[in-house]
């Protein structure tokens, strides 16, 4: 799904700036920036993206997982981290948290890429699938 | 600046040890029991061993002239460790006790009426000897195990970091690239996120696995291949990669210098190799021994008629002759027969460049 709208949640400037010409490069909309997780809630309220690409380690007192615990509830977005984290502990608190996809720094275009199409096509699936159910109810 | 939420309950990661020694296997029952007696509450430890010691003086009754004043010890270890040393004196006291009645009981004969009192006086002072030194123990191992913890927790976070600044000097080239409007200029920018991204992968091999100064080379050679084909095999030329890896184990210094040279190596035979060609073969080996050995190997091209490895090295391949002589290795660069190029590094084995650690330096070269 190429022009997706995707909301970055980072907060390291650089990689914010990197990560945008990355996104376009590969064909989507930057639809908005956060550093935090209160600033990640706004922009999903306000922009509406496809899906959001979350840090862990965030600036304020609230960490990446608890954020996307936060949208997923709310919004129903699909959220893809991006992190430095590799540790077991980490990546098993990301999926309990329902992460549709998990990149490790430093990223690659095509890792980015792949990630980032596996996570809208499996939000999708998810969301053709309760259609059904609710059909069928 | 901003505030991290880091704690080390976050970043802990326990120790993973490669393989255990028989010593370290035969003591592994006694901290499983350990383990267990250490989840006794405080209370119901010191219950169990009144009970124990119950059960002992009416053994040591029953036997009569037998002394089982050893026995005693059972109790008040289980009270010492589980409960305290305050749990255990007053488990020792009480043992002493038990065994002054039982003695009494039996009405054995002394040359003092005073001995036996002395000598309840000095079995309750050894119980007490034991139960303080077995609680000086446990505490020094819970310090030793809260430090080990702590700085696992630390070096994790170090990696973290290590990385994070990784991806930090990427972006910049990648910002940095943009304002070039040369291909080949940003083809260089390229070629130095990939060689950042090869560093970063060991470090995250590194930290993942909790085994913080060795690490299999095999995993991150084929993941270092795959990626550098996915993103740079030239267009219009169907590759393919195949990559024989055994499990070879190299310590970090190692690893980093030799993910470097695989990483220019792939990238020669990926942009040198094939270009125009329709399809290809690439093979990556990597073989242990006494001394280690990892091939790359193209079908394509070939080198140049009169190629010679000293005079006409680019910057990659300058890079490649003075990092395998970093690592003590040897590089051999020729024509394979099947065509194409095939370029081997041997390199010393873990154990091998641990003894030439304390052996001066031998150069090496091209062979």
């Amino acid at each position: 799904m190429t022009n997706a709208r995707i909301l970055i949640v980072e907060d390291e400037a650089i990689t914010v700036s990197a990560l945008r010409r990355e996104l376009a490069s590969l064909g989507y909309q930057v639809a908005a920036t956060a550093s935090t997780a209160d600033e990640a809630l706004n922009a999903v309220d306000l922009h509406k993206p496809d899906l959001v690409l979350m840090d862990i380690t965030l600036a304020g007192t609230v960490n990446g997982i608890v954020a996307a615990v936060a949208i997923r509830g709310n919004f129903h977005l699909p959220v893809v981290f991006l992190t430095a984290h590799a540790d077991d502990g980490t990546m098993e608190r990301a999926v309990a948290a329902g992460a549709f996809g998990y990149v490790l720094k430093p990223f690659s275009g095509p890792g980015l890429k792949a990630a980032i199409e596996t996570a809208l096509h499996k939000y999708q699936t998810e969301i053709e699938s309760r259609r059904r159910s609710n059909r069928a109810a | 600046m901003r505030t991290k939420q880091l704690s080390n309950s976050d970043f802990f990661i326990s120790p993973v040890r490669f393989g255990t020694s028989a010593w370290e296997q035969s003591l592994a029952p006694i901290h499983r029991a350990l383990e267990l007696l250490g989840r006794m509450s405080h209370t119901a430890a010191t219950i169990l061993s009144v009970l124990l010691v119950a059960v002992i003086a009416c053994f040591d009754y029953v036997t009569g002239d037998f002394s089982l004043a050893l026995f005693y010890l059972v109790p008040v270890v289980l009270a010492t460790w589980n409960a305290g040393p305050v749990s255990g004196w007053f488990i020792g006291v009480l043992s002493a006790a038990a065994w002054l009645v039982g003695d009494s009981a039996l009405s054995h004969a002394y040359g003092h009426p005073l001995m036996p009192y002395w000598n309840a006086a000095m079995l309750a002072l050894i119980y007490g000897i034991v139960a303080h030194l077995l609680s000086t123990l446990r505490r020094l191992q819970a310090e030793l195990q809260e430090r080990v913890e702590r700085r696992t927790a630390w070096l994790a976070e170090v990696h973290h970091r290590v990385k994070n600044n990784l991806q930090i000097i990427s972006s910049l080239l990648m910002l940095q690239a943009e304002k070039l409007s040369n291909a080949a200029d940003k083809a260089v920018f390229d070629e130095c996120r990939d060689r950042i991204y090869s560093m970063a992968r060991l470090h995250e091999q590194l930290y993942s696995s909790g085994e913080f100064s060795d690490l299999d080379f095999a995993a991150h050679l084929r993941e270092m291949a795959e990626m550098l084909v996915r993103s740079h095999t030239p267009q219009g030329c169907t590759l393919v990669l195949d990559v024989r890896a055994d499990p070879v184990a190299v310590d970090l210094d190692t690893a980093v210098t030799l993910g470097l040279i695989a990483n220019e190596l792939l990238l020669n035979a990926l942009k040198h190799g094939f270009s125009g060609c329709p399809a290809g073969n690439l093979t990556v080996e990597l073989h242990g021994g006494n001394r280690n050995q990892m091939t790359v190997r193209d079908n394509g091209y070939g080198l140049p008629p009169g190629f010679d490895a000293r005079k006409n090295a680019g910057l990659g391949l300058e890079l490649v002759l003075g990092m395998t002589r970093q690592i003590r290795g040897e590089a051999k660069i020729e024509n394979d027969p099947a065509g194409g190029t095939r370029t081997t590094i041997f390199f010393p084995s873990l154990l091998s460049s641990e003894t030439a650690k304390t052996e001066s330096p031998t150069q090496t070269d091209l062979l």
